[in-house]
This record gives structure tokens, C-alpha cells and sequence, in this order.
């Protein structure tokens, strides 16, 4: 013991250091929001057709927003992708983004086009039940404070979920006062609001509770397709559609590769995953798979992004101190 | 001093330049990331380089009703938990050390478990136990009464799990200060006619009530300080606990680093606050009686009482050990969650070989987690070393007060050092790039688990006669052969022990891990958290399964090796 322990562990790190060596450099850092195994795809196909070498770092919008504040002097990321288009024009409105452009433009829709951002895709917000236990579908969000819905309901905390935060401004910007009374009340009759989607998810799949209150609908349509008992209901008073932005950093150190990946992410190959991941795609050349419910047929609020941009945070702050954490 | 008449010049230059080095070291790791977590509580712009706003975290604090009543539930919680664990610890305790229970061994075991496992683990594996549709419900078929589960999801349940975890540090105490207790005063009470009962209340519970207090503050400071369940079962369970809200404070959007540090500044005070009440009020109130003379008396049981003990004792081992591992393991194995725990076809190696298999996230983080494991404790093996050597030379001030420095990090809350990692590593002036990187993690970690080992390497060097060092350099030897030669190899049992219980901590090390991850790695322990969180229960499971066992597998070769006593590994 006495000889061999010491050359081990000399050898132990000679070893370790070896391995981190190689795991270090990087031609381009992304941090991305949404499902974690687009991203995940989209990096995969993007390195094998460029030989590129990418770090990515999947977390929920609420994460990757944290860390990039976090890092606002020493800035790492390249590439950046949301779930809150909201959150996106927050970083413009920061002053943090480099202008964006894309060979693509052509196929996308205007107003998920903007000088610094451009959607890779879109989701709808509605309610998710248990079809197990709910037999008749809830019709609107304003109904989920009935005595039947009393601790029976979840919810992300927009503080995690960028799409939920798009939502939570979104119909605060539009309801005002009235949208704070109703989330208080909403609070009080037992709803639980943690987590990001998943989170929020998983014990209405095993039917713990019975509905989650902006549900993101990909997540729900990704779980009705594996056989899941679970089904979502888009709200009659009208719900809201966020598009997802990527963004190049103005910090970016390889604008070039993240002009690249952009385009990559947009081209018929990128967006074909998108389509895959049960999304609504940025390609107007692409269309829906027949499982989900398409733009066109999805009834929404009037949603006014700028304001959205400006207020996000305060409204977020707002939420999470009086509502989430508030009692 | 060193002791020796005729040392060159040169010599004791070098002597102080060593000194030095260490000063410097403590610097860079210790002191500078603390520094600035003080410095942004009180300047909360301080990295934006202002001084404006002076205190306004403090204030804000105080002000916010919210943020108040986490703090006052942080204390009430860690009090909640302190009781639990002197009614759970001292009856263990004094089975333990006063009777002639059968099984002894088997107790010591079943109290080492929950003692070497973290509890952001038990806290997962009960949520899945009593969650509804969980394995209870099941067990129960539907007829679980709802108030068990809002008591779960409560501060009670915070509190069940946190004593399910501590409860040895007070048993282990308390067993201990009995064993010390000498048998003269019991006999003497007797002689003088006192029955059982008088006896206890008498001599026993006063003589052993500053061990109970010196363990209850540490239980204490382990339970605010305590990170993983407050972010696991404390956030189902809507009770904010302050490491949790520093956590949520840096991580979730908006972020507010101020605010954070202000709530770091706060457990500090508390965390100071224990260790100079432990250290100083608790010792003067020490009779000097438990002195470690092996004579003491032990009770033998009657029929009823055995029962009663064991009872307790098998109760306990439910809690503590049945529910939380069965749970863990058999959740690893399940296929459908709601598709029954009864019903075998329901289980599964799939889970494992996906979580496991080639090019795996899973895979990936292990070995993550495994390269951590060998690397962090190696540097902290060599580094404890040196410093160890090097401070048990001087008596001076400063060497005192490094001493001092080396052990704070360990009488501080993980999170409040970490939080200091990342503002120290991140500011905008820090020329390496250290921050965001493989090295940020290992850094942590060393940081976190040196004092341990630079405690190990304490008593080791304590141990060494100091005659051998002197002979070696009267005849000639250079300080560098001494250390080499002699100090070294004396050292190297102390220091292997320390070395494998680092590993121990790091393979699933909670807190820097995820407050520290870069882009592109994952460790056992995140890759635990975020599944559980992203919905991936039986993955999380299968991580902890393996974790949990590779890190027994550990503990049982030192334990052959060694015979070490118990451990602290807190996460």
C-alpha cells in the first residue's frame, strides 16, 4: 500500500487531466431552452454536416436567463435559444444582441422576424388533463378556480419556464387587475405553481392531480403520442402562441459559426426536427404533423410583445413574490 | 519555533517563505470568495464597480415580509429538527452505550447508513414513497388517509426527513459522552440509596447534558446549512428555507445576487454565531468528568423494555433505511410509473441500460463525477499536506490564524462558499478564465472537503515526534528530503483516509455541482436533480442506486482497512 498508492494516483491524474483537456475547447457555445432532445439534435446533425464542435447547455428558459446575467462580465455563450420571445426582446432592449439574418428569411413569417431575433418555432399554451380522471374537458382558464378544481391543479413557475412566462405577461398585459385577482384566487383554492413543465407535468400523468393550467402544448401532444392518458383543451377566451427565438450574442466570440448554426436551425433539415418535436415550425414550407393542432386553428389573445419585452421582469418578480411563493 | 541552534540564513528565509505560500493559498481559495460575499451584501454593485446602495440587501431583507419569514422558518426549522433529534438520538445513544441490548453491531449499522448517504437523496426516494399514487397509496389501496401526505408536504415532513438523517449525530454523541461517564458517581448515588430513576435524573442527565447541547448546535448548523432537502422537498412543500431561496436567487430569472448574499451574510452570523457558543460558553459549562475512563455501567433489560427497544430501534430502521433505499431501488426498476408497484411485469433493466448505455447522458456524468472523485481528493491529499507541515511549525498569529482560515470553510453553509466561488471567479476583473469550466468545479470542490482533510493532517502531524524531523536535518537532510522522507510516509495513513472519504463526497457532491455546472457537463448529482425535476423519476433512481452503492463499496474497503469511525459527509 505504502509503495503503490502515491504512482496510482499520479497516474489517476495524469489521466483525468488528459480527459478534460479534450473536453474543453469549443467552436461554439449555445445555451438553449425547450426540449433538451432537439437541442440536443439540431447540435448533433449541425456538428456531423460541419465537422464544428459545439458545447451546449440545455436548461429551461429561466436557467439559461440566470446564467446569462450571471456571466454578463465574463459572457461564454455564443448562441442563445428561448422559449419567451418576451424574454428575447429583453435581451435587446439590454443592448446584448448582434443584428441576425438568415438565408432563409424568405420562408419565415414576418412577425417572427425581427432585427435581432428570429423564431425557430412556436408553441401554444393551454390546459392539460388526465383524461383519465377528467371526463369533460375544462373549457377556460378563468374556470380553474371552481370548488371541482380545488388542489387539483399545477402549474409552472414562469420564473422556470419560459413559455409559462410568456403566458403570465402576456395575460397580465392583457387582463391587468383582473388577471392579478384571478391568480390570487388561484393560488388560494390549492394550486401548486413549481418547477419547470415537466415538473409540473409528471403528477398529472400519474394522476396525482387532475390538469395543468398553461400547459405548453408540444409536452402534452409528445406524451399523447406514447400512450400517456393526457390530452390538452386550448381555452375559448383565447390562449397565447410564443414563438422561440435564437439569438447571437453581441459578445459572441465566433459570430461567424453562430451565423452557421442559425441558419442551420432554419434550414429544411433543422426545421424538419422542429416539426418532429410535435412544435409549430418557423418554415411556413413545413407543415404541422397531423397529431397537433396547427397556428391557424388556435384562437388567441392579443398579445403586444413590446410591452411584453419591457415588463416581463417585473411582472415575473411580481408573480413569484405575491403568487408563487405567496400565501 | 523550530528548535534547531545552528540553521543557515537562508533556511529560515525559506522557512517564512513557506509560510507564505500557505498565507497566499488561503487567500486565492478562501478568503478572497468570502471577502466578496461580503462585499456585494453590502455593496450590491460592487462587480458593476459602485459603492452605492450601501447595506439596501440587509434592508431589504428586513423589510420584505417574505424574505423575513424565511429566515424565521429557516430557525424554526433547524430548532424542529434539533428536538426531533434529541428525542430520536438519545434513547438510540443510550441503548447503545448503557444496556445490553442484543445486536448492537446491526444498530451501528443501521444508524451509519442515513449517516453516509445524502439526504437530497432520502428526501426523493420519500417524496416518490408517499406522493400520491406513490408506493404507499398503493400499499394501502387508495385508502391513504389525505392528511398523511399534507403533513408530509409540510414543514413536518421537512423536519421527519432532516431527523431521519441527523438523528446520529446526537446518538453517536450521546453514546459516547456515556461511555466516558465513570461509574463512580452512579455508585456512589447508589451506596447513598438512589433508585433507576433518581440516578438518571440525578447524575446521568445533568453530566451528559453539555454533550446533548454541543450536538444539538451541531445539528443545528447541519440543518440550515443543509441545501438538498429544502430544494427537493422543500419547494413541494411550499416552505422556503433560505439555502434554497440563495439557490433559486442565483439560478432562477430574474436573478439577484445581492439579495442572495445578503441571505448568505445571515446564515453566516448564525453559522458563527453556533460555533463561538459551542466553543466557548458549552466548554466552561464542561464538569470535566467525562474523561474516557473505560469503566462504566450498563443496565441489563427486562422483557418489556427489550421490546420496547427493540421496537424503537426496528422502527427507526423502517424510516431510515427500508423506506427511502427499498423505494429508491425498486423505483430505479419500474417501467410505468401509475403502472403498478405490485405487479412484476411493471419492472425492468431497461431503465438502466438506457441511463447507462454507451454515449449516455448518464454514462457521461458519472464519469464526471468519477474523474472529480479521484482528482479533487488527490490535490486536496497533497495540498493538506503541505499546509498541515507547514503550520505545525509555527505558533505565531498568523499560523493561528490560518488555522483558522483552513477550517472555516467547514463551519460555514456549502452554499454561502460556493456563492462566493462564483463572484469571486466571475468578476469582471478575474484575468483566467476559470469560471464556467471543468477547473471551476475541482476548484470547489477542494475548497469544500481541504478543512477535512487539513484536520486529518492536524492530529497526523500532532502525532509525529518531533525528535525524528530534528535527527534528519542534524545530519544533514534538506527540508524538502525531510518532508519527503520522513513526514510524508507517517503521514500517509491520515492522509489515504482523508483521500477516500473526499472521493466518498465528491462522487455525489450536490451543491457546487449544480450551482457551479458549465455548459456541456452533467454530475451524478445534477443529472439526479434535474431528471427528477424534468419528470425522469426512474432515471434519477438508477443514478442514485449506483451512486449510493459505488460510494458504500467505498466506505466498506476503509472501513476494512482502516476501521475509521463514522464520517461526516453532508451534502
Amino acid at each position: 500500500m505504502k509503495k503503490r498508492f502515491f504512482p496510482i494516483m499520479l497516474l489517476v491524474a495524469f489521466f483525468c487531466v488528459f480527459t478534460i483537456g479534450s473536453a474543453l475547447a469549443a467552436d461554439l457555445v449555445v445555451y438553449s431552452a425547450g426540449p433538451k432532445s432537439l437541442s440536443k439534435a439540431v447540435v448533433k446533425q449541425f456538428q456531423e454536416k460541419t465537422g464544428l464542435k459545439l458545447q451546449l447547455y440545455p436548461a429551461s428558459t429561466g436557467k439559461v436567463l440566470a446564467k446569462l446575467e450571471a456571466e454578463k462580465y465574463n459572457p461564454v455563450a455564443d448562441v442563445v435559444i428561448l422559449a419567451s420571445w418576451a424574454a428575447g426582446l429583453g435581451l435587446k432592449n439590454q443592448n446584448l444582441l448582434a443584428p441576425i439574418t438568415t438565408q432563409h428569411r424568405k420562408f419565415l413569417r414576418d412577425e417572427w422576424v425581427d432585427e435581432h431575433l428570429i423564431a425557430t418555432g412556436a408553441s401554444a399554451m393551454g390546459i392539460a388533463y388526465n383524461t383519465k380522471l377528467v371526463k369533460v374537458p375544462p373549457k377556460d382558464w378563468w374556470d380553474m378556480t371552481a370548488s371541482e378544481w380545488q388542489k387539483q391543479v399545477n402549474m409552472p413557475s414562469p420564473t422556470k419556464s419560459g413559455s409559462c412566462s410568456d403566458f403570465v405577461t402576456a395575460f397580465i398585459g392583457n387582463y391587468g387587475d383582473k388577471a392579478w385577482d384571478f391568480f390570487a384566487k388561484f393560488r388560494d383554492s390549492g394550486a401548486n405553481i413549481a418547477g419547470p413543465n415537466n415538473q409540473a407535468l409528471t403528477p398529472v400523468l400519474t394522476g396525482a392531480r387532475k390538469t395543468v393550467f398553461a400547459a405548453v402544448d408540444y409536452i402534452i401532444y409528445k406524451q399523447l403520442k406514447k400512450g400517456e392518458n393526457i390530452n390538452i383543451a386550448y381555452p375559448e377566451s383565447g390562449t397565447v402562441v410564443n414563438p422561440r427565438p435564437i439569438v447571437i450574442l453581441k459578445s459572441a466570440a465566433n459570430k461567424e459559426n453562430a451565423q452557421k448554426f442559425v441558419d442551420f436551425y432554419l434550414s429544411k433539415e433543422g426545421q424538419t426536427l422542429v416539426v418532429n418535436t410535435i412544435l409549430i415550425p418557423a418554415r411556413t414550407d413545413l407543415k404541422v404533423l397531423p397529431l397537433r393542432v396547427g397556428m391557424d386553428k388556435i384562437k388567441t389573445i392579443p398579445v403586444d410583445w413590446n410591452w411584453l419585452g419591457e415588463n416581463q421582469q417585473k411582472v415575473i418578480s411580481r408573480f413569484y413574490k405575491e403568487i408563487e411563493t405567496g400565501r | 519555533m523550530i528548535n534547531i541552534k545552528e540553521r543557515r540564513w537562508y533556511q529560515s528565509i525559506m522557512n517564512s517563505a513557506m509560510l507564505y505560500i500557505v498565507l497566499l493559498i488561503m487567500l486565492i481559495m478562501i478568503l478572497y470568495p468570502l471577502a466578496m460575499v461580503f462585499l456585494q451584501s453590502l455593496f450590491p454593485d460592487i462587480l458593476g464597480g459602485s459603492l452605492k446602495g450601501f447595506l439596501s440587501p440587509f434592508i431589504q431583507v428586513f423589510k420584505s415580509e417574505g424574505l423575513l419569514r424565511i429566515v424565521i422558518n429557516t430557525i424554526l426549522w433547524g430548532i424542529a429538527v434539533t428536538i426531533g433529534c434529541v428525542i430520536v438520538g438519545v434513547p438510540c445513544g443510550f441503548i447503545l452505550a448503557k444496556t445490553d441490548m442484543p445486536g448492537k453491531t446491526i444498530i451501528r449499522v443501521i444508524y451509519a447508513i442515513p449517516y453516509m448517504s445524502p439526504p437530497y437523496v432520502g428526501a426523493l426516494a420519500w417524496i416518490l414513497f408517499i406522493q400520491e399514487k406513490g408506493f404507499l397509496e398503493e400499499m394501502l389501496a387508495g385508502q391513504l388517509p389525505p392528511i398523511v401526505q399534507d403533513l408530509f408536504f409540510s414543514f413536518w415532513g421537512l423536519t421527519f426527513i432532516m431527523v431521519l438523517f441527523l438523528y446520529p449525530f446526537t446518538a453517536l454523541g450521546v453514546e459516547a459522552g456515556l461511555r466516558a461517564l465513570p461509574s463512580n458517581f452512579e455508585n456512589s448515588a447508589r451506596v447513598l440509596g438512589a433508585n433507576r430513576k433518581a440516578l438518571l435524573r440525578r447524575i446521568v442527565v445533568p453530566l451528559l447534558l453539555p454533550v446533548i447541547l454541543n450536538t444539538g448546535l451541531l445539528v443545528f448548523l447541519q440543518t440550515v446549512s443543509n441545501f438538498g432537502v429544502p430544494a427537493t422537498l422543500g419547494s413541494r412543500a411550499r416552505f422556503p428555507i433560505i439555502t434554497a431561496e440563495i439557490y433559486n436567487l442565483i439560478s432562477s430569472w430574474p436573478i439577484n445576487y445581492p439579495l442572495s448574499t445578503a441571505l448568505s451574510g445571515i446564515l453566516v452570523v448564525m453559522a458563527l454565531a453556533i460555533m463561538y457558543f459551542s466553543e466557548n460558553v458549552l466548554k466552561k459549562r464542561d464538569y470535566g468528568v467525562i474523561s474516557g475512563r473505560g469503566i462504566y455501567q450498563v443496565y441489563s433489560l427486562n422483557g418489556p423494555q427489550r421490546l420496547m427497544a427493540t421496537g424503537f430501534v426496528f422502527i427507526l430502521f423502517i424510516c431510515s433505511v427500508a423506506i427511502p433505499f427499498g423505494t429508491m431501488v425498486l423505483a430505479s426498476f419500474v417501467k410505468i410509473w401509475g403502472g403498478g408497484f405490485f405487479n412484476l411485469g411493471n419492472y425492468t433493466m431497461r431503465n438502466y441500460i438506457e441511463v447507462f448505455g454507451l454515449h449516455s447522458e448518464g454514462l457521461q456524468a458519472l464519469w464526471i463525477s468519477f474523474s472529480l472523485g479521484l482528482l479533487a481528493p488527490t490535490i486536496i491529499l497533497l495540498g493538506a499536506a503541505f499546509i498541515s507541515y507547514v503550520l505545525a511549525h509555527y505558533k505565531g498569529g498568523l499560523a493561528f490564524t490560518l488555522n483558522f482560515i483552513g477550517f472555516l470553510p467547514r463551519s460555514l453553509p456549502k452554499v454561502v462558499v460556493v456563492v462566493g466561488l462564483i463572484l469571486a471567479w466571475n468578476a469582471p476583473w478575474m484575468g483566467i478564465r476559470i469560471y464556467n469550466t471543468y477547473s471551476m468545479l475541482l476548484l470547489a470542490y477542494v475548497v469544500l472537503y481541504l478543512p477535512d482533510a487539513l484536520r486529518y493532517g492536524d492530529s497526523g502531524m500532532r502525532n509525529i515526534t518531533r525528535n525524528l524531523e530534528n535527527s534528519a536535518l542534524v545530519m544533514g537532510a534538506s527540508k524538502w528530503r525531510v518532508f519527503t522522507k520522513i513526514i510524508f510516509p507517517l503521514l500517509r495513513p491520515y492522509l489515504i483516509a482523508s483521500w477516500i472519504l473526499s472521493f466518498i463526497i465528491s462522487v455525489r457532491e450536490l451543491v457546487a455541482s449544480v450551482l457551479l455546472l458549465p455548459p456541456g457537463l452533467e454530475t451524478t448529482a445534477t443529472y439526479i436533480f434535474s431528471q427528477f425535476e424534468q419528470g425522469g423519476l426512474s432515471e434519477a433512481m438508477c443514478m442514485a442506486t449506483v451512486t449510493i452503492t459505488l460510494t458504500v463499496i467505498a466506505l466498506l474497503i476503509f472501513n476494512l482497512k482502516y476501521g475509521g469511525g463514522p464520517v461526516q459527509s453532508r451534502t
